[in-house]
């Protein structure tokens, strides 16, 4: 700030005396050359953009997991097998009118060292008729039961099932993407542990099985 | 020029030993959970345990490869569920001290540190921790559990009034299980 003053300062006594700076020591020169820059640098940022240069790169294509294959998240052990669309959910109830049941059917393991309900999270379907945080209904196919935790080191077969609008048109082959977290001793906000940072780590294409003829498209 | 320099140095110690410092403070302290952690209470099999707002004993422990039961109020609704490991099922006594409670949190600690809550596939047919104790007046339960079957050998019961026992009383019962008994092939929830 002093610098400045005493600059400008010597600038007006200079202009006084002299009708133009340029023969002195390049002031001028030098502000015609940030100028110069500037103004490149801008044609430059504005022709990038105009060629897409800060738009979103392209996201790499996920590894590919055959279904039935098992492979480990960090909280799970995940293999997943199935999916079916149905006019019934996975515990035999059947669904509202006008909706199916879409469910993926999966062999989890719990790797952590507590019981845990964060099993929606490992799996997420690429169906634009499901929200990305949609939980869905659980069940332990063992018998039916609703599921509301795995236990460590205990496998199960687990159906996963969103209720979603009838004639919705599902891909086929079904994208499924198995999401991985990493464990944290101290999160960022109060420094207690957990499970944190979902990441798609890998995607099961799944051919969608009709058990009956209501629930198809 | 030199003096200068040499205040430069010493102010860029200063930070990095500050920053040292800090780092130090971060990774010795306890972390959230250590520091808000329960306080442990501990007992054996066979003996009552005090804790806040209640007191518990466990009085016997068995195993089983299945368990049948029944949906809460619903008669003629018998099931029998298996599972990948053994049952556990532990019978036991609480009561409240001061006024009603109910035991929020159910687990089995195992030697290895890992913990498995309570199930919650069995609906609450003469399980404890669906109960309200009153002070005083003691109440029967049983807690059942699902674990590996390598799992059982030295495990402790939990119990707590909450699920998230904040600087409150957390009890950890010792099973005395040297060994994993060996499982029965049926347990009968209903009719024992």
């Amino acid at each position: 700030m002093r610098h400045f003053a005493q600059v400008h300062a010597r600038d007006c006594l200079l202009k006084l005396r002299l009708p133009s700076l340029r023969a002195l020591d390049g002031i001028e020169e030098r502000r015609s050359t940030w100028i110069v820059v500037g103004s490149v640098g801008a044609i430059a940022v504005l022709v990038a953009w105009l060629a897409g240069g800060f738009a979103a790169a392209p996201k790499p294509a996920l590894p590919k997991l055959d279904a039935g294959k098992a492979i480990d998240t960090g909280q799970w052990r995940v293999a997943v097998h199935r999916a079916t669309l149905s006019a019934r959910r996975p515990d035999g109830r059947a669904v509202p009118t006008g909706k199916a049941a879409l469910t993926v059917e999966a062999e989890l393991t719990n790797r952590t060292h507590a019981s845990s309900n964060d099993i929606a999270s490992a799996l997420r379907v690429e169906l634009s008729a499901i929200a990305p945080k949609a939980l869905p209904a659980m069940t332990l196919l063992r018998d039916g039961t609703i599921l509301l935790a795995l236990h460590p080191k205990m496998t199960e077969r687990v159906a996963l099932s969103w209720e979603i609008p009838l004639g919705t048109t599902i891909p086929d082959p079904l994208p499924v993407t198995v999401i991985s977290k990493i464990h944290k001793d101290r999160d960022n906000l109060l420094g207690g542990e957990g499970w944190f940072n979902p990441k798609p780590m890998a995607q099961v294409k799944l051919k969608v099985e009709s058990p009956d003829a209501r629930g198809a498209p | 020029m030199s003096t200068l320099a040499a205040a430069r140095r010493r102010s860029a110690w200063r930070v990095l030993v500050s920053l040292a410092l800090l780092l130090a403070m971060r990774e010795s302290i306890p972390n959230y959970d250590g520091m808000t952690g329960p306080i442990v209470e501990r007992g054996v099999l066979g003996e009552w345990t005090q804790a806040r707002r209640f007191a518990a004993r466990a009085d016997t422990v068995l195993t089983a490869r299945a368990i049948r039961t029944e949906k809460t109020g619903v008669p003629e609704s018998l099931s029998q569920h298996d599972t990948s490991g053994v049952w556990l099922v532990v019978d036991a006594t609480a009561k409240a001290v001061d006024e009603p409670v109910s035991i929020g949190k159910a687990q089995i600690l195992t030697r290895d540190g890992r913990r498995y809550a309570r199930t919650e596939r069995l609906g609450s047919t003469r399980q404890l921790s669906g109960a309200e104790l009153q002070p005083g007046i003691e109440s029967r339960g049983v807690l059942v559990f699902e674990l590996p079957a390598d799992q059982v050998a030295g495990a402790q019961l939990v119990l707590a009034d909450s699920p998230i026992a904040i600087l409150d009383s957390e009890l950890q019962l010792d099973l005395r299980l040297a060994a994993a008994p060996a499982p029965r092939e049926f347990y009968d929830l209903v009719r024992r």
